[in-house]
């Protein structure tokens, strides 16, 4: 179990300081697959190298399995090479003057906990095929292919048997290809080994497909935390909403009280939607986020159902579906629609939309 | 010795102003700064490198302030107290003949300047680019040719050019007829020439790195705007190069300020005195007691003239390095095509070996063959024998080698030792203020040696006397060659620590080993490459090094470029050349693994 408490941290350069990993809390239970998602330079790294103890926090606690590894105010600090974690980075880091045996033997030979001869050779052997690498042990490490390298860095870090596992967007080198089936791989290694994890990603499809939980961050917070069902279906903001998926984002401002299933109207530019609030935001201004894929061409019939009417702009088929723009007064809406059911560019169109699917949500993350 | 990566990241790591000014900010207040997250306890290696590199900076900051200290003190430096004043500087300034040296060695350096770029600026852009054939070879000598000693090739040209036994000038005298010498080399502008000679490697290698970092398609584009060739250098190669040169020239006028090698054999038995040997002159006086003042003062005028040119070169570097439109990969130079041109690149190249290289080394054999030196002649050649080497003082000789072989693997090994630790502690540890001990580590690099010899000296004789009386110790020449040694090294190191991933680092260290290991088993064999190259490198120079071994030495801690120069002082010529020839025979088989080595790494010297 790894919980983290108030962390901060400001990283301090010449000319600035930027505050990184601004009050950050979170717990990762024993055995859970624990994702932190946000864009390029939301701090996930920085509070993942806490975590490993890499990095120094400014103010917080950091506790695994209830041990306190980093105090502010016990002042309390475990070095990070005594916290037994493992760890695979961005790079890798696969030491390129050693075999891959060697490699995956470092942690045993050298580290904290060192083990003798004969069991080095077992734990070792037992790592490797464990990534499927057993019969490579004695190449090279350069000489490994980039899937095979992420297998190897995985293998280094599982051998300490450590109590946490730390993976800073171990898919990101890999080709697209490689990465799906690595994203499988990874997530049934992880669970077979039981271990906790912490992820770090900023692809959504990642953290979607792998994780118990996802906590997704922006400028140093934590802005939503739940399990990608949620996530995906219950985003707490506009921000989320369009980070995880794509949303349209239409302002709009909600003129009437929540009916009794929790429906509201909402005054657009263009006129007026029945949207669901799931986060309680039913006052004032707010943003209306509605996904592509919900938009219809054919009315379900459900009595909250909204209709939009506009112009079709542009279409653009891309396999499975076709991403139309459709403008509806001036707000143009992305719109995935079925192939064989597109109308022709310029053609008026109406949309259907259940208002469940339009989510009324606080503007500001 | 410089050279492109080097100076490159001596600007990368210098600190830019205020780097460890960190500043508390209202919405979160940094936690204090815990030791045990700098270094942990559990980390004996992290506090072994930080007291090395902190103690190792105290000692060389130390220096200079104890020079200056000494150059305000009246009186003896050992009398327990004094005023303090300006009468060394005045008397500096007042007598004739130190004044007169510091104007000849300004003298010296600029003529030293221009031989260097006449030489250096062709090579280099026929090197990088047209399309002259064996470039690698021409990497080769030009490297090697830094190896030679100085002093090997001043001997030569004082045996060619002296106004009396010159060979030239007697020839001309006796053969063709001339009523006095035609040329003289035993003045400052032959000085310079020969210095000069023997720096334009240096312009070459520079420049040349300066060269590969244009990209070409700045001159296409002004070829496709219609510019001739000569415009094209002249208005654009030259213009964007021009800060790159600048600092090559600067680097070298400070070379020039302390060479020791040329003024000490041509100069100093003609009384031509440049900076180094009139400081030699104070320091052992053959008539009078010690001026430890006056040379104080002496070097600290010095240390401020090469340390506002150190200045400069890095406000130049940092603007060639804004200027330079790099694209690094995938680009191809423009390369002119020489055609029939080309044997002129070759005459001119030839040329500079002859005359840099080949002919004084070929004169000193000759000398080295010879009772007395005389002209070729039928008696001459009779009279050649092996005399001069069986007569070489060969107690002293295999002193000085087993001294200098002491000291050749020793400085290399404490220094590379030493530079791991202040790259370490600068790029890679988290101490507050790890910037300022790159700074330091670039101080003598700033700062003329043969200054930090003087220094080494007075702390020695004066403040180390009874503690460590190292003075006359092999300890003493250890110390300062490592010194003199440790700015080369860090840079090496530095770039080299740079490339390695960091990453490569943290898995180890969340492997659950210390800082000790992963120094051990991850990067000492990724830095080897370049360790071994350093490390031959750093032996080379040591096994040459005339200049700090000089102020330095007694009768008990000789090297053998010192036995060189005191039987070259003594007037026995023939002795002096038959040790150099021993001891660039000595130097081929090291010189032959360097060269190994830079083809199985593949480490460029530029
Ligand atoms: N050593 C450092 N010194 C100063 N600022 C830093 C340092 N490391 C990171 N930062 C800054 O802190 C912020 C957070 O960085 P961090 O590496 O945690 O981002 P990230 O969420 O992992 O982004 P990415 O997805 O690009 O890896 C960034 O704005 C970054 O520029
Ligand atoms: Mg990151």
């Amino acid at each position: 179990m790894i919980e983290v408490e108030h962390l901060s941290l400001t990283y301090h350069s010449a000319k600035q300081t930027h505050l990184a990993v601004d009050d950050v809390s979170f717990t990762v239970k024993q055995g859970q697959f624990y994702t932190l998602l946000g864009p390029s330079g939301c701090g996930k790294t920085t509070t993942l190298r806490c975590v490993a103890g890499l990095e120094r926090p400014d103010l917080g606690e950091i506790r695994i399995d209830g041990a306190p590894v980093s105090s502010s105010n016990k002042d309390v600090w475990i070095p990070p090479n005594r916290r037994s974690i493992g760890m695979v980075f961005q790079s890798y880091a696969i030491w390129p003057h050693m075999t891959v045996f060697e490699n995956v033997a470092f942690p045993l030979r050298y580290g904290v906990k060192k083990v003798s001869g004969r069991d080095v050779r077992d734990r070792v052997q037992k790592a490797l095929d464990l990534v499927q690498l057993g019969h490579l042990a004695d190449r090279a490490a350069p000489h490994l292919s980039g899937g095979q390298q992420q297998r190897l860095a995985l293998a280094r870090a599982f051998v300490m048997e450590p109590k946490v596992l730390l993976l800073d967007e171990p898919l990101s080198n890999l080709d697209a290809k490689l990465r799906e089936e690595m994203r499988i791989e990874l997530r049934h290694l992880v669970k077979s080994m039981g271990v906790t994890t912490i992820f770090v990603t900023h692809e959504q499809i990642e953290a979607l497909t792998l994780s118990d939980v996802i906590a997704v961050m922006k400028n140093g917070k934590i802005v939503q935390e739940g399990n990608p069902l949620d996530i995906y279906q219950r985003p707490a903001n506009a921000f989320v909403a369009d980070f995880i998926g794509k949303s349209n984002l239409v302002p709009g401002t909600v003129t009437t009280n929540p009916s009794a299933n929790g429906i509201v109207r909402v005054d657009c530019a263009w006129g007026s939607l029945a949207c669901s609030a799931p986060s309680g935001s039913t006052s004032g201004a707010i943003m209306v986020a509605i996904r592509p894929e919900h938009l219809e061409l054919t009315p379900s019939g459900s009595a909250d159902e909204n209709v939009l009417v506009g112009t079709l702009e542009a279409a653009a088929f891309v396999g499975n579906m076709t991403d139309c723009i459709v403008k509806v007064g001036q707000t143009s809406f992305k719109v995935q629609l079925h192939p064989d059911r597109t109308p022709v560019v310029g053609s008026q169109v109406s949309l259907y939309i259940a208002a469940r699917h339009c989510l009324a949500m606080r503007a500001d993350a | 010795m410089t050279d492109g990566p080097v100076n490159r990241d001596g600007l990368v790591l210098r600190p830019q102003g205020g780097g460890a000014a960190i500043q508390p900010t209202a919405w979160a207040k940094p936690g204090r700064i815990s030791w045990r997250f700098i270094m942990p306890k559990e980390d004996p290696w992290a506090i072994v490198m930080v007291c090395v590199v902190g103690l190792f900076s105290l000692f060389i900051l130390s220096i200079p302030v104890i020079i200056i200290i000494l150059s305000f003190r009246e009186g003896r430096p050992i009398d327990p107290v004094s005023a303090y004043s300006f009468m060394h500087y005045a008397s500096v300034f007042t007598d004739p003949v130190a004044y007169r040296a510091l104007i000849n060695t300004i003298t010296f350096s600029l003529v030293t300047l221009l031989v260097a770029f006449v030489f250096g600026l062709p090579a280099a852009w026929l090197v990088e680019r047209t399309d002259l054939p064996a470039k690698p070879l021409l990497y080769t000598l030009m490297t090697l040719g830094i190896l030679l000693p100085g002093f090997a090739t001043a001997m030569g040209w004082l045996f060619m050019l002296h106004p009396r036994i010159g060979l030239v000038n007697v020839f001309f005298m006796r053969v063709v007829g001339f009523a006095e010498a035609p040329f003289n080399i035993a003045t400052i502008v032959g000085m310079g020439w020969v210095q000069g000679l023997s720096l334009a490697p240096i312009a070459f290698i520079m420049t040349a790195a300066v060269l590969r970092a244009i990209d070409p398609a700045l001159e296409e584009s002004a070829q496709m705007s219609g510019a001739n060739f000569f415009n094209i250098i002249r208005k654009v190669t030259l213009r964007l190069a021009w800060p790159g040169i600048l600092a090559a020239g600067i680097y070298i006028l400070t070379i020039g300020f302390a060479a020791f090698d040329v003024p000490g054999i041509i100069g100093m038995s003609n009384r031509i005195f440049t900076f180094s040997t009139y400081l030699l002159t104070q320091l052992a006086p053959h008539d009078d007691l010690p001026h430890y003042g006056k040379a104080a003062a002496l070097s600290t005028v010095v240390m401020a003239a090469s340390g506002l040119l150190a200045l400069w070169y890095g406000r130049l570097q940092s603007q060639a390095y804004r200027y330079q439109v790099v694209t690094g990969k995938g680009y191809r130079p423009r390369i002119l095509g020489l055609g029939r041109y080309v044997w002129l690149a070759w005459l001119f190249l030839g040329v500079y070996f002859l005359l840099s290289k080949f002919l004084p080394l070929l004169i000193v054999v000759w000398a080295s063959a010879l009772p007395y030196f005389q002209l070729p002649s039928e008696n001459a050649f009779k009279s050649m024998s092996w005399s001069n080497f069986e007569n070489i003082p060969w107690d002293m000789t295999l002193l000085g080698l087993r001294n200098t072989a002491i000291l050749m693997v020793l400085v290399p090994t404490i220094t590379l030792a030493c530079a791991v630790a202040f790259s370490w502690v600068v790029l890679r540890s988290k101490v507050p203020g790890r910037l300022a001990f790159d700074f330091v580590a670039f101080l003598p690099h700033a700062i003329p040696n043969i200054v930090f010899g003087v220094g080494i000296l007075l702390v020695a004789l004066f403040l180390l006397r009874n503690v460590i009386p190292f003075y006359g110790t092999l300890w003493i020449l250890l110390f300062v060659f490592v010194i003199g040694r440790i700015s080369y090294a860090t840079r090496m190191t530095n770039s080299t620590l740079i490339q390695v991933h960091k990453e490569l680092e943290e898995a180890a260290t969340m492997s659950g080993v210390g800082t000790g290991t992963i120094i051990r088993r991850v990067l000492l064999p990724i830095l080897a490459p370049t360790m071994i190259y350093a490390w031959i490198w750093m032996a080379l120079l040591t096994f040459r090094e005339l200049t700090l071994a000089v102020i330095l030495t007694t009768k008990d801690n000789l090297t053998l470029p010192v036995v060189v120069w005191s039987m070259w002082s003594s007037g026995d010529y023939g002795a002096a050349s038959a040790i150099t020839l021993l001891l660039i025979c000595l130097m081929v088989p090291l010189t032959a693994f360097y060269w190994w080595a830079v083809r199985k790494t593949g480490i460029q010297t530029t």
